[in-house]
């Protein structure tokens, strides 16, 4: 079985780090892994990557579904399990309920919001991972995990010639 | 003869204020942003801790009115009939107005992308969570007996209690938690790259506390997409609940059959009521944050500016939508309503009235004016007074319009006990201290978005002048 690396390196700028992704895909470097870490969001495929598929939107409708039925449940059903008889009110109000409907409906959909992202981002965390305190100082940083031996020379090297810095084999760091 | 100046070739390119303050921004590296957001925090004189130190001896004392309120039961509130609704509801409507604006112009300025909001919206999110914090605490001192507040839950019991969800403080609970959640998860989402931030450059207890909230965030490519597109999303549904959460308060008093309570526009009333008073009160913290912390490099005299623009639109709609109210009122004509409008501008209340619309309407004025906007301490002064004028708008609504109903037989006064007052300034006390704790763990500017913000600032010469040109990228 061939033995395998991990390889860091930090770059200053946007377009150095995309020239280096480049040229690292070209040596037979799959998508899984390389990460990059950025201390700001870029846009969408600036860094030459493709489309992050996400599964928010999915997971916020079905948040907010659930939230309809539970306010729909509890405004509209429980009311007949547990009798209030005020004078004239019936025991279902149509606009009440559509109030508690609602309201349910929004909260368990920003529940859904937090839960997914935590969950699509893979956190919380804590475990020891791959990272650079220098991210924070405004450089990026390219890990590339799992790669054959053989190739770390060439990774270096593509790395280097887009102006990649401090090129090492990372340790995990506790977060 | 025109006393337009010239500018001529002589005179070089003209880089206005805030362009050369934007510009400013891109000259500072990474590293010193960061220092520039956590250095701050970590000083504190004796003005700070004095205030703490005043602020937490007032909020004990509203929590032993409190107690002592609950040992001898609610008479020692001065509520009595037919004022049932005094200054605990007074106030409780006071913070879910202040608590509006937050979240809201946040997500308002995230979903139209405008670059100006960055360095604000953190402090903004804050103050609708802890003003929220201090509205949630109102229908537990006005229920009197606190240890029955259980019974406004739904759970299964063997004595068939069940709340009644067809009443509108049942809608109030609810709407206020949706909207404490939704803020709150708002602002720690959009918190996380910072506390990720802020552990890198820490150490001890702060490094503990920065480590644990971060939840191991590392800020890799797919993990900001995520983030930013949650952030997206959240901005859009945080919005409606904005909406609905005032409504709801308005509805408390607007499905009653109170004489000036019963009205459809109630609702529209209090939003943009709230709208008004929460940019207030914004510009109020901006203005003392910033002298506090010596934050003048993030929160500059151009964000001063724009709030001050929004209160002075806000503002404008309050009037408008307070005259649309009152023409209905007047015109109709009803005994009860033309009664409680004379005590409003000719009786026992008079002096209360001509003093809200004053501090309301003054300031205003003032505001239309750039060089008031833009000056902190003017700022300061007029918001301060909106504020004292919502506060006493908010009384009028409530406790005003209850003396009279009705029933002649039933009408009354109201004054508020020690005992009401210290409860009331216990929240006051509460919202000022918690938010200054939070200006000193927390990283009041979201350095991230700072940071993200210089990606897209550019400028271009056009004619003589060097302008600001934004880039999209988010």
């Amino acid at each position: 079985m061939n033995k395998t690396i991990n390889l860091m390196g930090l770059f200053e700028d946007d377009t150095a780090t995309a020239a280096a992704l480049d040229d690292i895909y070209d040596l037979g470097v799959q998508d899984d892994q390389i990460t990059v870490i950025s201390p700001i969001p870029y846009p969408e495929q600036s860094l030459g990557r493709e489309h992050i598929w996400i599964r928010l939107p999915l997971i916020v409708l079905a948040g907010s579904a659930l939230g309809f039925a539970t306010g729909f449940f509890l405004s509209s059903v429980t009311p007949r399990l547990y009798p209030i008889n005020v004078s004239g009110h019936p025991l279902t109000g149509g606009p009440p309920a559509a109030i508690i409907t609602y309201i349910f409906t929004m909260l368990f959909t920003v529940i859904a919001i937090f839960i997914g992202v935590l969950w699509e981002i893979d956190v919380p965390g804590f475990e020891k991972k791959f990272y650079t305190k220098r991210v924070t100082s405004g450089m990026l940083s390219v890990l590339l995990e799992n790669i054959p031996l053989n190739q770390e020379k060439a990774a270096v090297s593509a790395m280097e010639s887009n102006g990649g810095q401090d090129i090492h084999r990372p340790e995990k760091m506790t977060l | 003869m025109s006393k337009i100046k010239r500018i001529r070739k002589s005179d070089g390119v003209i880089v206005p204020e805030d362009v050369q303050d934007q510009l400013l921004l891109t000259t500072v590296s990474d590293d010193e942003l960061n220092a520039l957001m956590l250095e701050p925090m970590k000083r504190t004189g004796p003005l700070f801790w004095g205030t703490l130190a005043v602020l937490t001896a007032v909020f004990f004392w509203g929590l032993y009115a409190w107690g002592y309120q609950i040992r001898w039961g609610f008479g020692v509130a001065g509520i009595n009939r037919p004022v049932y609704w005094g200054m605990y509801i007074s106030t409780f409507v006071f913070w879910v107005g202040i608590s509006h604006a937050g979240t809201m112009i946040s997500a308002v300025l995230r979903i139209f992308k405008a670059d100006w909001r960055r360095p604000i919206t953190r402090g903004a999110e804050a103050m609708t969570a802890f003003a929220l914090m201090m509205a949630g605490m109102y229908p537990m001192i006005h229920v009197g007996r606190l240890w029955k507040v259980i019974w406004m839950f739904p759970y299964p019991n063997n004595r068939h209690l069940w709340p009644n969800f067809q009443s509108p403080l049942m809608w109030d609970m609810l709407a206020i938690t949706t909207y404490l959640v939704g803020s709150s998860l708002y602002l720690y989402l959009a918190l996380i790259p910072d506390l990720g931030m802020a552990r890198d450059n820490s150490t001890g207890w702060r490094y503990k506390l920065y480590r644990a909230m971060a939840l191991g965030w590392r800020g890799t490519e797919a993990g900001w997409h995520k983030l930013e597109k949650a952030l997206g999303i959240f901005a859009i549904v945080i919005i409606p609940i904005f909406l609905s959460v005032h409504s709801i308060v308005s509805w408390d008093f607007a499905v009653t059959t109170q004489p000036r309570w019963n009205s459809t526009i109630l609702p529209i009333f209090f939003i943009i009521g709230a709208v008004f008073s929460g940019l207030s009160a914004l510009a109020t913290i901006l203005v003392l944050v910033r002298w506090g912390m010596k934050l003048d490099f993030y929160l500059r005299k151009e964000h001063l500016d724009n709030v001050g623009k929004l209160i002075f639109v806000a503002g404008i709609s309050w009037i408008y939508v307070w005259f649309a109210g009152l023409i209905v009122e007047w015109y109709s004509n009803m005994p009860i309503t033309v009664e409680l409008l004379h005590d409003e501008w000719y009786g026992d209340l008079a002096p209360l009235f001509i003093t809200m619309m004053v501090l309301n309407i003054i300031p205003i004025f003032f505001l239309a004016f750039r060089k008031v906007r833009r000056s902190p301490l003017f700022l300061l002064i007029l918001t301060l007074m909106v504020n004292v004028g919502m506060y006493i708008e908010r009384f009028l609504i409530v406790a005003g319009n209850l003396m009279r109903n009705y029933m002649p037989f039933n009408w009354g006064d109201y004054k508020p006990t020690w005992v009401t007052i210290s409860i009331v300034a216990m929240t006051f006390a509460g919202f000022i201290l918690f938010y200054m704790i939070f200006t000193r763990v927390i990283p009041y500017v979201p350095v991230w978005e700072v940071k993200q913000g210089r990606l897209r600032f550019s400028t271009r010469q056009v004619g003589r002048v060097e302008v600001v040109t934004i880039t999209q990228v988010d």
